[in-house]
């Protein structure tokens, strides 16, 4: 998928004097050797720090040479830059990768006992699973419910998306088509649960099709795979969508830096809850009505 | 029942709620289902009604217990660690869906209407790994052939109520955990730069009321699966009442079944 939406340094050099640029683009780096800032500095300082002309000056070889030499270095230095955005487009799509490979576990040879762990990870603990989990992972509606709330709240992911209010409506029309798969889902998983009383070899009716009582719950189980499947499938379209069409590149890495940040924390938490909290309870009084 | 008598000598005031289910499965499997199948072979109505009562009381008293030890911790109960693997894909919110209760009311009528069409000279009912039903007196075996239209109606009723119901609390879920991400997203946000402590506070406070919306969400859930139960079995003759029971009983009981689980957990067969 290319990115669609706003690149600002390449889009800047289109619509301006591309030299102009590239050599205060190397300037900016030269100032500040903070070469991430270089890549937003660029779009708005170049055009108001040029250097003056002066005329009538002429060009000795000596400094003709220095010039050039001075050429190269901030030519190396910008080629340096934009390496470092292939580099961080690279480091973006290995991290989209990373969850394409968590997301898509299903996909991989699945036993009848693996079915469960996908809906109910064991190294999840159950507080994380309630605060979030949809047919075993991340809502997928929910990632980009995050990613509007982080655009209005925190400061290094906003800027491009406040200005923009065709991002916004983006991302709630895609909240919104998400949410609609979702809820088409969620009818098909409880289709299967409201069934299986039908077709488990243990329910009151029996089988008429016959056969093994595991085969029947072999084809049950096949049928919520495939719903858990569909669901993984989901919630990875949900992030790609937000990181390669949503969001710039910069944008895009904020969000893939506060959604991992972010999972970690409730995982923290839910995890210490897990341990203080111990086995859950429940009043011996409830007990009275065996 | 010696174990569950030994329970009440106990001073202690709580338990974990895995041996409270292991003891209720089990209470359910060898008395309550074994009573009532008992009771369904012989011809006492009155001692048959006294079973049905008492089996639906055992299912209230496990939904009742849900309910108490949600304010413990709602996680654990949503994603019931006591459940095996067999089970845990047909969970919904916690427990078996209410459609499914709905789902086996409809069965029985369905099995008549199959026999029916299929009848040849004698009633052909099968009841799944059912000991000794062809044993059972007429009235049990008839218990299901033509339905009254009161009847009919009244699991219209029942179904529609769960068609309204069931949506919302699936909506409340999902708004629930909108409500948590954007809550988390905020203070993300907000707190950028000395995330540690300050987001780790708001991450166990919005988390907090997060798992207190879950609670009342699970207790709807409950209260749903235990209404339409009450409903099923105030709709229904004792007979049908209390063969629809033993199907359920049957099913929650069934998924405990070691010869069926071992099969399942050798099975090296991808599914894909």
């Amino acid at each position: 998928m290319r990115r669609a939406s706003s690149q600002p340094l390449l889009r800047y050099c289109e619509e301006s004097d591309y030299e102009d640029e590239v050599v205060m683009a190397a300037k900016e780096a030269e100032d500040g050797d903070d070469i991430d800032e270089v890549a937003e500095h660029v779009t708005c300082i170049t055009l108001h720090k040029r250097e003056p002309i002066k005329r009538g000056e002429e060009l000795s070889w000596e400094k003709y040479g220095l010039w050039r030499q001075e050429q190269k270095t901030r030519s190396a230095r910008l080629e340096k830059q934009l390496k470092s955005r292939w580099a961080l487009e690279d480091l973006i799509d290995e991290q989209l990768n990373h969850f394409h490979a968590h997301y898509n576990r299903a996909a991989g040879p699945t036993r009848l006992k693996d079915v469960a762990q996908l809906l109910m990870p064991k190294g999840v603990p159950a507080q994380e699973m309630a605060a979030l989990a949809w047919l075993g992972d991340w809502r997928p509606s929910a990632i980009l419910d995050l990613l509007r709330s982080l655009a209005h709240s925190s400061s290094s992911i906003s800027s491009s998306l406040l200005e923009s209010m065709g991002i916004e409506q983006a991302l709630s029309q895609l909240i919104h088509e998400i949410g609609i798969e979702e809820a088409v889902l969620d009818e098909e998983m409880a289709e299967i649960q409201a069934n299986c009383i039908l077709h488990l070899p243990f329910g009151p009716v029996k089988n008429r099709a016959g056969g093994p009582a595991l085969a029947c719950v072999q084809s049950e189980f096949k049928k919520i795979h495939w719903v858990i499947t569909k669901a993984q499938n989901l919630r990875f379209r949900a992030l790609e969508l937000a990181v390669k069409k949503v969001l710039n590149q910069t944008d895009a890495a904020e969000f893939l830096v506060a959604f991992v940040g972010i999972q970690d924390l409730i995982h923290q938490f839910a995890a210490q809850q897990k341990l203080r909290k111990g086995p859950v309870m429940v009043p011996v009084k409830a007990l009275g009505c065996n | 029942m010696l174990k569950s008598v030994s329970l009440f000598n106990r001073k202690k005031t709580s338990r974990p709620f895995k041996d409270f289910y292991a003891e209720w499965i089990d209470t359910l499997k060898t008395t309550h289902l074994h009573l009532l199948r008992h009771s369904l072979s012989s011809s006492f109505a009155a001692s048959l009604a006294t079973h049905v009562d008492t089996i639906h009381h055992h299912f209230n008293s496990y939904y009742a217990a849900l309910d108490l030890a949600a304010s413990n911790d709602v996680g654990q109960l949503l994603f019931p660690s006591w459940r095996n693997p067999l089970e845990i894909p047909f969970l919904w919110i916690g427990d078996f869906h209410p459609y499914l209760f709905t789902n086996l009311l409809r069965s029985f009528l369905n099995e008549e209407e199959f026999d029916e069409i299929e009848e040849i000279g004698e009633t052909r009912f099968e009841l799944g790994e059912n000991p000794g039903f062809f044993d059972r007196p007429w009235n049990v075996v008839t218990a299901w052939k033509s339905p009254s239209n009161g009847l009919m109606s009244k699991i219209e009723q029942i179904e529609c109520g769960l068609r309204l119901m069931v949506p919302e609390i699936m909506a409340r879920s999902r708004h629930a955990h909108k409500v948590f991400v954007e809550r988390i997203g905020a203070d993300w946000g907000k707190f950028e730069g000395r995330r540690e402590a300050a987001t780790r506070a708001a991450v166990g406070e919005a988390m907090e009321a997060e798992m207190d919306e879950m609670t009342g969400i699970f207790i709807d859930a409950n209260r749903l699966r235990r209404s339409v139960l009450a409903d099923i079995v105030s709709a229904t003759s004792v007979y049908q009442g209390a063969l629809f029971l033993e199907g359920l009983a049957q099913f929650f009981v069934g998924f405990r079944d070691r010869e069926l689980i071992g099969e399942f957990e050798r099975c090296k067969v991808a599914i894909n």
